[in-house]
């Protein structure tokens, strides 16, 4: 608990209480998975929902779950000799840490310029505009005060039932969102995006479309907090939208197909949202295959003669097999990291002793693209996460493994031993950082639109703090980082593909693929050097961004 | 449809790749690349030959069709053409009969880029399935029957 005893001199306590919008369940969770996932007492979870007496009990999808004030003190400075104040406010962390400043930065970033606006309007831009702060703030972050001005720039551009329709929007899927700051960001980002396209492809990146992306960045993919990163990057989405911007009209007429269909035809829990999302992601993992002015001649060819891009004929038939699942399944078979925290081991494993690097790429792709993560689950016969590592079903007769096999080959190692043959003296040979490097660029890369290179960590803590510092803008904007640590002469590649503020200070989202295990290690760990993996303690190396 | 079968690209492509609706006539990326996939396997074409024309089809859209070209409407330059019929010199294509008679049906229908790229797409899926039937075993008369 970080509540706040007393107050810095020059500053006043405060005791607040702060209301929340009621939470959406998940198909399947209880009162008491939401009162883990929120980070609040059950009793005062359940003293909110009289309605719900067994905090065991399945709740619907969907269903509303009261969640109760949380307490907390202000520190309000005192008036400054020039007549200013500046307010610190802390309260009882919810989900994340809220130490935020409020006040200014809460507040517009200029004037509201509502011209001739009705009253009804000038009120729903102010609570539109209110409503992202919040959720913003609850999620332990800010907007800075170029982006509040884009937005109130969004919304004083819109006025009757469209500015009603985005206010609607806000206050259902962003305000609410772990991701809230990601969200506002792309929807701001794809705003300006839509403003500077030419007429003819305009209407490609219409509200709907708009609202389709912010949303796959805001909506998590799981309850537990592993799980609280969005469906999409913010840089992904921005991907998705330059590819749906200078795809062929042929490629776009599918796409637009692909969109409308999601969800149909299918199971109950199917979540046309989530097929979407994942639809548009794969798009944006194909972006320059679908570019036509970045795609390579064969794709050129297939536009010329009137034909989809094989890129886009790959996202159809992804679309297709998708279509209509439950959305808890869509999302687990979207990953390879374990997202639930359950406790249970699911996150893919390294099959050969010296295979981290290999795995870490092949996570690193799965996370980017959907259709090669669906794709490892249905070669990985045996399960992403085998019953027995060491099983020779698991090894031998795999095709996870066999993958691995190939890219280490592929980077010129030659001598691998299986996992179970950890008493040998000798492990066979792990990657070197330009071996790491190149598999990142030739597997990776063109799925996720950049390329990598490594940047090895400075002695000292200051190298470290500014690592840590690159790595979390990385992490921020939806981006997964492989990164070399080390102990002693031993080297491990792990991946980090998360970043949040907790109660426990700033901790990043660790999978290993020795034990297959997805974690969170707080900073401070990594400033000391005792990043706890594979039951060691490791000293973070270098990262792949 | 057993003239569409025959897998003699005299006979399909004998109005062109296009319909008069301005698809491309059903086939091209399908049957009758498979028949075409059959004949090069008969004809012990292997894989790395069919790679490198196909290489070789791609290099000349690098060298020849430029920035200009936006919908493959445009005509082939004189040089793009020249280079077009030197494909025919090819030793894959020399040695294949099934190639030559591509080719051959092909070079009145092949104008433009867009004209090009039909062929192109024939080709490269006939190397996609030729690909297939390479890991299939090839059954003797007697076990057909």
């Amino acid at each position: 608990m970080t509540q706040i005893r007393s107050c810095p001199p020059g500053t006043a306590a405060q005791v607040t209480q702060q209301q929340h919008e009621p939470a959406k369940a998940i198909r399947g969770q209880t009162l008491k998975d939401v009162a883990r996932v929120r980070n609040v007492a059950l009793r005062d979870l359940q003293a909110a929902n009289p309605q719900i007496r067994n905090p065991n009990q399945k709740l619907r999808a969907g269903q509303t779950v009261n969640l109760p004030p949380t307490r907390g003190v202000i520190c309000k400075a005192t008036p400054t000799a020039s007549g200013q104040s500046d307010t610190i406010e802390r309260v009882r962390p919810n989900l994340f840490a809220q130490v935020t400043r409020t006040g200014a930065d809460t507040q517009p970033a200029r004037a509201w310029q509502h011209g001739n606006a009705t009253p009804a309007d000038r009120q729903l831009r102010e609570s539109a505009f209110n409503d992202v702060m919040q959720g913003v703030r609850n999620s332990g972050a800010q907007l800075d005060a170029a982006d509040r001005a884009r937005l109130q720039g969004v919304l004083e551009g819109q006025s009757g039932e469209q500015l009603a329709k985005t206010a609607q929007f806000f206050k259902q899927h962003v305000a609410g969102s772990p991701n809230a700051l990601q969200a506002a960001r792309t929807f701001l980002d794809l705003k300006e995006k839509q403003a500077k396209l030419p007429a003819s492809v305009a209407g490609r990146l219409n509200d709907e479309t708009i609202q389709t992306l912010t949303r796959a960045v805001a909506d998590r993919r799981g309850p537990a907090l592993a799980g609280a990163k969005g469906i999409m990057g913010q840089q992904q989405a921005l991907d998705a939208a330059d590819a749906i911007a200078k795809m062929s009209p042929k490629d776009h007429t599918a796409l637009d197909g692909l969109l409308r269909s999601a969800g149909t035809g299918g199971a109950r829990g199917a979540d046309p949202q989530t097929e979407r999302a994942l639809i548009l992601k794969a798009v944006a993992a194909r972006r320059d295959r679908i570019d036509t002015e970045k795609a390579g001649r064969w794709e050129t060819l297939r536009r010329w003669a009137g034909r989809n891009t094989n890129a886009m004929n790959e996202v159809s038939a992804y679309a297709a097999e998708i279509r209509g699942k439950p959305r808890e399944e869509l999302l687990k078979k979207s990953t390879t990291l374990d997202l639930n925290e359950d406790a249970k081991d699911e996150a893919l494993q390294q099959r050969w002793l010296s295979s981290c690097g290999a795995t870490v790429t092949q996570m690193a792709r799965a996370e980017a693209d959907p259709i090669y993560a669906l794709d490892l689950h249905k070669r990985a016969a045996e399960g992403i996460h085998p019953e027995k590592i060491t099983s020779y079903e698991a090894v031998h007769k795999s095709q996870v493994a066999d993958e691995q096999k190939k890219m280490m080959r592929e980077a010129g190692v030659r001598s691998l031993r299986s996992r179970g043959q950890e008493s040998e003296s000798y492990w066979g040979t792990n990657l070197d950082t330009d071996d790491k490097t190149k598999l990142l660029n030739s597997h990776v890369a063109k799925h996720t639109n950049k390329t990598y290179s490594y940047k090895q960590v400075e002695a000292g803590r200051q190298g470290l703090e500014a690592a840590l510092n690159r790595i979390d803008g990385n992490l921020r904007r939806g981006g997964d980082v492989p990164v070399l640590l080390k102990s002693g002469d031993e080297g491990h590649y792990v991946l980090l593909s998360d970043v949040r503020n907790t109660r426990d200070g700033v901790k990043y989202l660790v999978t290993d693929p020795w034990d297959g295990k997805t974690t969170w290690v707080k900073r401070e760990d990594f400033l000391r050097g005792q990043i706890p993996v594979t039951g060691g303690s490791y000293a973070l190396r270098g990262s792949f961004e | 449809m057993a003239e569409q079968l025959s897998g003699d690209p005299a006979i399909y492509l004998r109005d062109g790749f296009y319909a008069a609706d301005g698809s491309m006539r059903e086939g091209i990326d399908g049957e009758h690349s498979l028949a075409l996939a059959y004949r090069l396997r008969s004809e012990g074409l292997s894989l790395d030959g069919l790679d490198s024309l196909l290489q070789a089809v791609g290099d000349i859209v690098d060298a020849h069709a430029g920035n200009d070209v936006e919908t493959g409407e445009e005509p082939i330059s004189a040089g793009g053409m020249k280079a077009f019929d030197q494909l025919g010199t090819r030793p894959e294509v020399t040695r294949s009969a099934a190639l030559t008679s591509v080719l051959s049906a092909a070079h009145p229908w092949v104008r433009t880029w867009r004209d090009y790229a039909a062929l192109a797409i024939h080709l490269e899926r006939a190397r996609s399935q030729l690909a297939l039937l390479a890991v299939w075993p090839q059954f003797t008369k007697q076990e057909r029957s």
